[in-house]
């Protein structure tokens, strides 16, 4: 790949305290900054033909859903972040990552918008309480289909901290989840933890990465300087003329 | 005339409702034996014992550690609207998970007591991998991809059914994610999956060493359905194929907990079917 490349990505907007309200965003995005790939971020709102953000048009051609963007991009530029890693710890990688995105990613979004007494989404977005109630009862809907949402709030507490509590004892004291170079699946974990570390205020979630399991807290701020040296930048704070409105 | 209509069904969703109520509390009523799990379920599957992965994971925790238990095969769902559920005395408890969780405190379970803190955390990793990821893999090949609904129609349902059960399908997978993939690349993914298993487990005995731990029960049972009951699916034949490791971890599991496994399948004849 010559690196002549245009990439657009089209993402929600920047979050007030992380450079995107979806953990998808920030994993891709921060993977495009460990690959060194130039890109150019369209905060549209606008959804792929799967429905989902964010996604890329890459010399036009629209390529969606995280993953896929990822792999398509490492074939284009003949690169792999995973490529040290032994085949049983690939695994492992995977592993993780499923359990970030499949399940932990639900706790996240049932914290955010079905638990949230304070209308901290509302607050942040912009939107009407109305338009916010109504897409909690969306989001409610799709949790109960995945079935997490079929769940108590105290039983979904303690799916959530089973895998933080994992994540964090296979952390253990590595400066990275497989050792001391950051690696592909190291995107799509911070992408899911940033949200715990900085966007789910009041919440337990936050309580178990800030508070208990304290080197999720140390890992997402070595990421954060290591490939986010202008993060502040890309949040929007309490800056209304920075708030990406849809 | 439209408004009968709309009347007549509201009262069949009505009565429809009341019928599960009272079935639901008059099978927890029964007269179940003291002291021994009561596994609700499905029924027999034609070349596993269910064509629930949650159900074989559960039956080979509890053989694991010998907790005594009874199958009924009522077909009734559990409060939170899912199958299995278990009764044991007075205490009711759906999902796999919780229950699991429940019987190691009941019963003071230690299979996994031998494993590092890490280990553990592998074990979590690779249950969610199976059961959030693998598992929907398994739910769109058998009710939306496979054209010939092979394993829903061995299990006796009839097209209609299958017609609605596959729209139901994909509305709940459009709406977890998976469903929003292409064919092509939810096989992918699939096999994915089952090629970063075969490379965990390699030539391990037992996923996380040389003893069996809670972790096998759940990659058993989602493993199980791949190898033995996605016949004819691109899957089968990658296994059969690359993963053979897989094939002889289940048998070395099936044969280790379920040595009355051939009793328990109908291979397809319904009479055999609890």
């Amino acid at each position: 790949m010559d690196g002549k490349a245009t990439i657009i990505v089209h993402q929600f907007g920047r979050g007030p305290f992380c450079p995107s309200f979806t953990p998808f965003g920030v994993k891709l995005e921060t993977y495009l900054r460990m690959a060194n790939i130039k890109y150019t971020n369209v905060n549209d709102c606008k959804v792929s033909k799967k429905g989902k953000m964010p996604w890329i048009e890459f010399n036009g051609q629209e390529v969606n859903d995280s993953s896929f963007i990822i792999e398509f991009l490492n074939e284009k530029y003949k690169q792999d972040f995973n490529s040290h890693l032994s085949s049983s710890d690939k695994a492992v990688a995977r592993a993780f990552q499923k359990m970030a995105e499949e399940n932990l990613y639900w706790c996240m979004v049932l914290h955010r918008c079905v638990y949230d007494k304070q209308d901290w989404v509302c607050k942040a977005l912009g939107v009407n309480r109305f338009l916010a109630w109504l897409f909690s009862r969306h989001i409610k809907s799709r949790a109960e289909q995945q079935g997490i949402g079929r769940h108590s709030f105290e039983e979904m507490v303690h799916i959530e901290e089973g895998d933080l509590k994992a994540m964090s004892e296979f952390l253990d004291t590595k400066k990275f989840f497989f050792g001391d170079k950051p690696c592909e699946t190291d995107c799509a974990l911070f992408g899911q933890l940033s949200q715990f570390r900085w966007q789910l205020p009041g919440t337990k979630g936050e309580y178990f990465v800030n508070e208990k399991y304290t080197n999720l807290r140390e890992y997402c701020d070595r990421m954060m300087e290591m490939f986010w040296p202008d993060w502040d930048k890309c949040c929007s704070g309490d800056n209304e003329e920075k708030k990406e409105k849809c | 005339m439209d408004l009968c209509l709309l009347l007549g069904i509201g009262v069949l969703a009505v009565v429809g409702f009341l019928i599960k109520k009272y079935l639901n509390k008059s099978v927890i009523k029964a007269d179940y034996p003291k002291d021994t799990v009561i596994v609700h379920q499905l029924g027999s599957g034609p070349y596993c014992p269910s064509i629930s992965p949650f159900v074989i994971k559960l039956e080979t925790y509890l053989r694991m550690n010998k907790i005594p238990y009874k199958n009924v095969y009522d077909r009734v769902m559990s409060s939170k609207g899912k199958t299995p559920w278990i009764q044991y005395n007075d205490d009711v408890i759906p999902d796999s998970h919780f229950i699991i969780g429940y019987l190691k405190n009941k019963f003071n379970i230690k299979i996994n007591d031998k494993l590092t803190p890490e280990q553990k955390a592998v074990g979590a990793s690779f249950t969610h991998l199976v059961e959030d990821h693998l598992y929907w893999g398994l739910l769109l090949w058998r009710a939306v991809y496979d054209k010939n609904k092979t394993i829903f129609r061995m299990v006796g349902l009839n097209s209609i059914i299958l017609w609605i059960f596959e729209r139901k399908a994909r509305s709940v997978c459009h709406a977890q994610g998976q469903g929003r993939h292409t064919r092509t690349e939810t096989i992918q993914l699939i096999e994915d999956d089952l090629r970063f298993i075969s490379d965990f487990i390699g030539n391990k005995k037992y996923f996380l060493g040389d003893n069996p731990t809670e972790t096998d029960c759940a990659i058993f049972g989602q493993l199980c359905q791949f190898v033995w009951q996605t016949p004819d699916s691109p899957m089968e034949t990658s296994i059969r194929e690359k993963y053979t490791n897989l094939i002889d971890y289940c048998e070395r599991i099936k044969s280790r907990y379920w040595p009355d496994w051939d009793e328990l399948i109908t291979r397809g004849n319904n009479n055999n079917k609890k």
